[in-house]
């Protein structure tokens, strides 16, 4: 496990700073993902996770640091470009296609040339994953329920066979029972050997599936270290993230 | 749920950033009253002497036509440049106007003084006919509601058979408020110095409007639409008023043309004419005080110029409001004010040292 | 009764051409989100083009459907390219895309006009001849062509909607276009496509009508109007909308047409649209929200 941290980087992030009009969110946090590696970035609302993904995703634009993608630099490219590079941003819910049915919205997870090709065998295991989303595959996605829009959230990220899967807070507004359900798929999904960077708020799900945590306040990395210690440390959890 | 292209790469827009209405966002220029001072008097000095250099019917029509058309432009950008409502039935209320007026001296023998000045009335309840239902509902249905209504009164008349209206052919002889019997020369140099007044009041009114709160109010409307209803400024009153005085001025200018012309025809609904007006406020640069001004005079003299080339002109003008739309959205007023200003600063500076300059109150 | 039987069909003929030119603003509008006003010039265009190649080259006349399609539909990926891509990320889009889009028509029409002459010109018809119905109804096989023409064109575009590719990315792009992004949709490319497709179908209905009456530089200007007529009326960018819409719209003409004769069959399209408007912005029946494109 604590080998990860010597792996080859799949993503690096350098000094990226990022933001929304006059105001600067990410101010210059440095953050890396090795090959197979699951990175999660733990921080309270507010403080830049969504922003980090957005920029690495490029529907922000950078406005200053590198950013690259297994050796490519992803400045200045389109988020089309940088999806068909395999970088697949799985959002909170609030990115579908609302009047596109559960099944055009996966269909479209793979519209990329190489997934397109294999979108039947995607399609079924995505099924056989979330079998709720198999029942549903004729029902438009706004009328799912907010578990429902994270499933098809993730099985479409999944359609798009990315090497790197982004996924923003799985956890938020959920039932703890769909949200332990939702953290079993992806540890599923890490065995499958994918690099994930996962951003959450809370760390009460993330110490297993964790190799590396970062803790991100205020658009700054403050703490980086391994699952184990950087959880078991009360004082810091208290601090950053107002854990009891 | 649907993004608007602007927000291509930010689904968040800044507060700060300009939401709804036109491209230009600067509005009236703040610069220094001398320079204003200077330029207007300039204007006002170059509009009362060129009768007597163009000293001949030909040139004249062409001034009376440049009042005439800068006047209904002025009002035109107005709504459209300053206020944000998308009113393509400018050219209506004109019309509304032109034939009001003749109408009333034709059949009634109402004074063609009179007649202009209901001309200008009928042109502003037209336009709450219009404003009413239209000024609520989002841009691209108020595109369509005016284009329907002028395309309506277009068809409305082409189509009267009985004669009252003219039809298809018009309606002639309403006496050139009894100018008729003056040499041709002298009776255009009166039109020309009426439209002239005509042109000056209008902008004056509207120069007022645009300085007052009433014109802080809409570019507030204009540039942060959402905010400025937050901030408690009732837009739709707003609205229907600016679109009422727009409607006057564009009335009046309507129902001289038509005793100018001593005609009044369907033509005067042409969507050519329509989109030669756009191009004017587009190319001399809308939503500033001077470009719609300096486009009419600049595309009415381009068109005479055109003349030899008859059949590109049209096609000139479209490619000019394509490129202007796209490479300088503010028009050709903002280079032209920097010449302006870098001149002022000399003048000014001039004005300064002497102390008869009289810029500084 | 015989009347009506005639004038309910011609309506229904009518408003096949109609739904295929209110789809090409329908599309748009709902992708882009802007009024595309040069439609109504690139309507003329295809008309043109389809008189070159049956009327003049003597190509089969079902030839000068499709390449009226295919060049119209590259003026139009080639207006996105050159005209509208670079305003994309500009404020006022809404108001400049329709001042860009007018300006193109202008351009448009008056290219037509000095390339072809201001005179009448006549498409042959597709097809000659027709047959009667006992005393109801005279149907000409043009107009059957017609009406399978745009029914065929129109259920291959619901297919190509919910089957395809690219049609889904087209449909991705109007409901979210940053999810599109997420997904890999070469956003450009689709406006590109949809701008093409739009501009393809308004061609078609250029020909269609166009055989069946005349054709010279102006006439794109009242089809336009009518095209926008439908689109609203259908609610703006709702695709199931603008098809209910061109039919109603197109029966309502051809009654008046029938009724009160054929002059005054735009005013009173334009008095109908105003009270709708009025009535309800919305569009017809509350389809404005459902069904988008």
């Amino acid at each position: 496990m604590n080998g990860a941290t010597n792996l080859a980087p799949i993503l690096q992030l350098t000094g990226v700073r990022s933001g929304y009009g006059d105001t600067e969110v990410l101010h210059g946090p440095s953050i890396r993902v090795g090959d197979g590696e699951t990175v999660v970035i733990l921080g309270p609302n507010g403080h830049g996770k969504t922003t980090l993904l957005r920029t690495i995703s490029g529907l922000l634009p950078l406005r200053a640091g590198e950013m690259t993608f297994a050796g490519t630099p992803l400045t200045g490219r389109p988020p089309d470009a940088i999806a068909g590079l395999g970088v697949i941003h799985i959002p909170q819910g609030d990115l579908l296609f609302p009047e596109m049915t559960v099944l055009e919205n996966l269909l479209m997870g793979s519209y990329r040339a190489p997934a397109w090709a294999r979108r039947q065998a995607r399609l079924e295991e995505v099924f056989a994953f979330f079998p709720r989303l198999g029942e549903r595959q004729k029902q438009l996605a706004r009328t799912l329920s907010g578990g429902e829009r994270r499933m098809l959230a993730i099985g479409r990220g999944l359609m798009g066979e990315g090497r790197l899967l982004m996924i923003d807070e799985p956890s938020l507004g959920l039932a703890p029972v769909i949200i332990e359900e939702l953290y079993r798929r992806i540890g599923e999904i890490k065995a499958s050997g994918r690099s994930i960077l996962l951003v959450e708020e809370s760390a009460a799900h993330v110490e297993e599936l964790a190799d590396r945590v970062y803790l991100l306040e205020s658009g700054h990395v403050v703490r980086e270290g391994q699952p184990n210690e950087l959880l078991a440390d009360d004082a810091l959890l208290r601090t950053y993230l107002g854990v009891d | 749920m649907t993004a608007r292209p602007e927000e291509l790469t930010q689904t968040t827009p800044s507060p700060a950033a300009p939401v709804a209405g036109a491209p230009v966002a600067t509005g009236v220029s703040v610069r220094s009253a001398g320079l204003d001072r200077t330029v207007l008097a300039l204007a006002v000095g170059a509009a009362l002497v060129a009768p007597w250099i163009l000293h001949t019917p030909y040139w004249l029509n062409l001034l009376v036509l440049i009042c005439i058309y800068a006047t209904v432009n002025q009002s035109w950008n107005l709504i459209m440049g300053f206020a944000g409502i998308w009113s393509f039935g400018q050219l209506a209320l004109f019309g509304v106007g032109a034939y009001t007026s003749a109408l009333l001296t034709y059949h009634y023998g109402v004074s063609p003084f009179l007649g202009t000045a209901a001309g200008a009335v009928a042109a502003v309840l037209a336009s709450m006919v219009l404003g009413l239902p239209s000024l609520r509902l989002r841009g691209a249905y108020v595109v369509l509601l005016t284009l329907a209504f002028h395309e309506l009164l277009r068809n409305l008349i082409t189509n009267d058979t009985t004669k009252w209206s003219g039809g298809g052919f018009g309606l002639f002889g309403f006496g050139q408020y009894g100018l008729a019997g003056l040499p041709q020369t002298d009776r255009m140099m009166v039109f020309y110095y009426a439209a002239l007044v005509l042109l000056v009041l209008t902008n004056l009114i509207i120069w007022r409007i645009l300085k007052s709160p009433l014109g802080l109010a809409f570019r507030a409307l204009r540039d942060a639409e959402p905010y400025a209803v937050a901030r408690g400024i009732p837009e739709y009153r707003f609205k229907l008023l600016v679109f009422a005085i727009s409607a006057f001025f564009t009335g009046l200018a309507g129902a001289f043309y038509a005793n100018f012309l001593d005609a009044v025809g369907p033509s005067i609904f042409d969507f050519g004419l329509m989109m030669n007006l756009l191009a004017m406020i587009v190319i001399g640069g809308w939503g500033t005080f001077w470009g719609p001004i300096v486009g009419t005079i600049l595309l009415l003299y381009l068109n005479e110029a055109l003349r030899d080339i008859d059949e590109w002109r049209v096609l000139i003008f479209g490619l000019l409001m394509i490129l202007f739309v796209i490479l300088l959205p503010q028009g050709l007023i903002r280079p032209l004010e920097s010449v302006a200003d870098r001149l002022g600063d000399r003048i000014g500076r001039r004005g300064e040292r002497a102390p008869s300059g009289g810029t500084t109150g | 009764m015989q009347n009506l039987v005639q004038a309910t069909y011609s309506g229904l003929v009518l408003g096949s051409i109609y739904a295929l030119m209110a789809m090409g603003f329908t599309l748009v509008y709902g992708a882009l989100r802007f009024l595309n006003l040069a439609l109504g010039a690139l309507f003329t265009l295809g008309g043109y083009v389809a008189w070159l190649v049956a009327g003049q080259w003597g190509l089969a006349a079902m030839l000068g459907i499709v390449a009226a399609f295919v060049v119209v539909a590259f003026v139009g990926a080639g207006s996105y390219q050159a005209v509208f891509r670079p305003m994309i990320g500009r404020p006022g889009w809404d108001i400049t895309t329709i001042i860009a889009s007018l300006g193109l028509g202008i351009v448009i029409e008056n290219v037509i006009l000095i390339g072809f002459g201001p005179r009448n010109k006549s498409i042959p018809l597709l097809l000659e001849g027709g047959f009667r119905v006992g005393d109801l109804l005279r149907v000409q096989y043009q107009q059957l062509l017609t009406l399978a023409v745009s029914l065929v064109i129109l259920l291959l575009m619901g297919l190509f909607l919910t089957r395809s590719r690219h049609g889904l990315a087209i449909r991705a792009v109007a409901q979210n276009r940053d999810a599109a992004y997420l997904v890999g949709t070469p956003v450009h490319r689709v406006f590109a496509i949809v701008m093409a497709i739009s501009a393809g179908l308004t061609a078609v209905a250029g020909v269609l009508l166009s055989a069946v009456f005349f054709l010279n530089p102006g006439v794109g200007l009242a089809m336009g109007l009518r095209g926008l007529i439908v689109t609203i009326f259908g609610g703006l960018g709702s695709i199931v909308g603008t098809l209910y819409a061109a039919f109603v719209i197109g029966l309502l003409e051809s009654y008046v047409s029938m009724y009160l004769g054929a002059r005054w069959a735009l005013p009173a399209l334009f008095a109908f649209l105003i009270a709708v408007l009025i009535v309800r912005p919305g569009g017809i029946a509350g389809l404005a929200e459902e069904a988008r494109v």
